[in-house]
C-alpha cells in the first residue's frame, strides 16, 4: 500500500507509468487521439489533485481507468452543447499504429502478419458501440476482471458480461473471417 | 453439460473462456482440445498484437507537462462562459440591491436621503439638545396663561386693595 500511495505523490512517476496506458486506452474508446490526449491529462491531473481521496481498495491502474471513464464523460457531455465544432477534431491512423509493432523474433513475413492483425482488430473496433469497445479495451487491454469493470461503470456484472459476450462476437466473428 | 472429446465449445462458451467466466467443465475442455485451445490463441494473438503496438504508438507520442495542463486548465476556466454567466449573476445579485437601496424613490418623486448623507449620532444628540435648550429658552420668554392673567397674584392683589379701599 506504501509503494501505492508513494507513486501518487511523485507526480513525474504517476505520468511515466501511467501516461501512455491511459493515452491508448482514451484513444481507442472515443477514437480521437487529440480528444485523447487531453483525457489522458485530465485524468493524471485529477488523480494527483485527489489522491488523497485513494483508498487503496483497487490497483492504482484500475482506480485510474475509473477516473478516465469520468473524464471521457464529462467530455462527451460538454462536447453536446459545442455543436459548431466537429465531432472528431482527429482520427486514429491505423497504418501509423501498426507500425509500431516490435520486430522481437518476428521474420519479415511474421511481422507483415502481426501488423495486419494490429490493422485489422483497430478497425473492428470501431464498429463496436461505445460501451462494447469501452468495456471489450478494459477487458482486454486494462486486463480487468469483469467486476473491477463493473464496479467503475457502475454497471451491474451481467450487463458487463452482456456487453462484452457482444463485442467477443463481433471482434472473434470479423477476425474469423481473416484467418 | 458434459463436454467430450469430440463435441468442441460453443462460441459462447468460448468467449466465457475469454472473458473468464468460463465453466471448470469448459476450461477443462479447452485443457484437451487442440481445436478449442487454437480458436482462444488466434483471439489472444491478436489481442497481444494490437496492444503491444498500441502502446508503443502511445509511448511514442509526445506528452505535455502536467504544469502546462494545468495552466492550461485553468485558462479554459477562465474563458469559461459559465465562470462569466456566474460572474454576470453575482453582479446582479449584488448591484440590484444597492441600486434599489441608494435610489429608493418615494411617492411624490423625490428620493429618500442615504445614510451616507444622513448626520451621525453625535450630530443627531448635539442637534438635539440645541433643540432642546431652544424650546426651554422660549417657554422661559412666552408667558404662561396663568402668569398672563395673574392668576396666582390676584387673591393677594385683591388683599393688598382692601386696606387702600379703606382708608379711602
Amino acid at each position: 500500500m506504501a509503494a501505492t500511495v508513494s507513486e501518487l505523490e511523485d507526480v513525474d512517476a504517476l505520468v511515466r507509468t501511467h501516461r501512455a496506458r491511459l493515452l491508448r486506452f482514451a484513444t481507442y474508446a472515443t477514437g480521437d487521439p487529440d480528444l485523447a490526449e487531453t483525457i489522458a491529462q485530465d485524468t493524471l491531473l485529477r488523480a494527483y489533485n485527489n489522491r488523497g481521496s485513494f483508498r487503496g481498495e483497487s490497483s492504482v491502474k484500475t482506480w485510474l481507468t475509473g477516473i478516465a471513464i469520468n473524464v471521457m464523460r464529462d467530455h462527451v457531455r460538454t462536447r453536446k452543447y459545442k455543436f459548431w465544432r466537429q465531432v472528431k477534431s482527429s482520427s486514429i491512423d491505423v497504418g501509423e499504429v501498426s507500425s509500431f509493432i516490435a520486430a522481437d523474433g518476428l521474420n519479415p513475413e511474421g511481422m507483415l502478419l502481426a501488423r495486419e492483425k494490429v490493422k485489422h482488430l483497430s478497425r473492428v473496433l470501431e464498429t463496436l458501440s461505445n460501451n462494447q469497445r469501452t468495456i471489450f479495451l478494459m477487458k482486454f487491454s486494462e486486463d480487468m476482471s469483469v467486476n473491477e469493470i463493473s464496479e467503475v461503470l457502475g454497471m451491474a456484472v451481467n450487463t458487463v458480461r452482456t456487453h462484452l459476450q457482444r463485442a467477443l462476437k463481433a471482434v472473434r466473428g470479423q477476425l474469423g473471417g481473416s484467418q | 453439460m458434459t463436454l467430450q472429446q469430440s463435441s468442441h465449445l460453443s462460441e459462447e462458451e468460448l468467449n466465457d473462456v475469454l472473458i473468464g467466466l468460463g465453466s471448470s467443465e469448459a476450461k477443462a475442455h479447452c485443457d484437451e482440445c487442440e481445436s478449442c485451445r487454437g480458436k482462444l490463441r488466434a483471439f489472444r494473438s491478436e489481442v497481444n498484437a494490437f496492444n503491444q503496438a498500441s502502446l508503443a504508438w502511445s509511448e511514442a507520442r509526445p506528452g505535455k507537462s502536467l504544469r502546462a495542463a494545468r495552466e492550461a486548465r485553468v485558462r479554459r476556466m477562465i474563458l469559461s462562459p459559465a465562470v462569466w454567466a456566474l460572474a454576470v449573476l453575482l453582479l446582479l445579485m449584488i448591484g440590484i440591491p444597492v441600486w434599489n437601496r441608494d435610489h429608493r424613490a418615494v411617492p411624490n418623486g423625490r428620493t429618500e436621503p442615504t445614510e451616507e448623507s444622513s448626520v451621525s449620532e453625535a450630530q443627531i444628540a448635539e442637534d438635539n439638545n440645541l433643540l432642546r435648550s431652544v424650546n426651554a429658552a422660549l417657554s422661559a420668554d412666552e408667558a404662561s396663561s396663568v402668569s398672563e392673567y395673574r392668576l396666582l397674584d390676584r387673591p393677594r392683589s385683591h388683599r393688598k386693595a382692601r386696606p387702600e379701599l379703606r382708608s379711602r
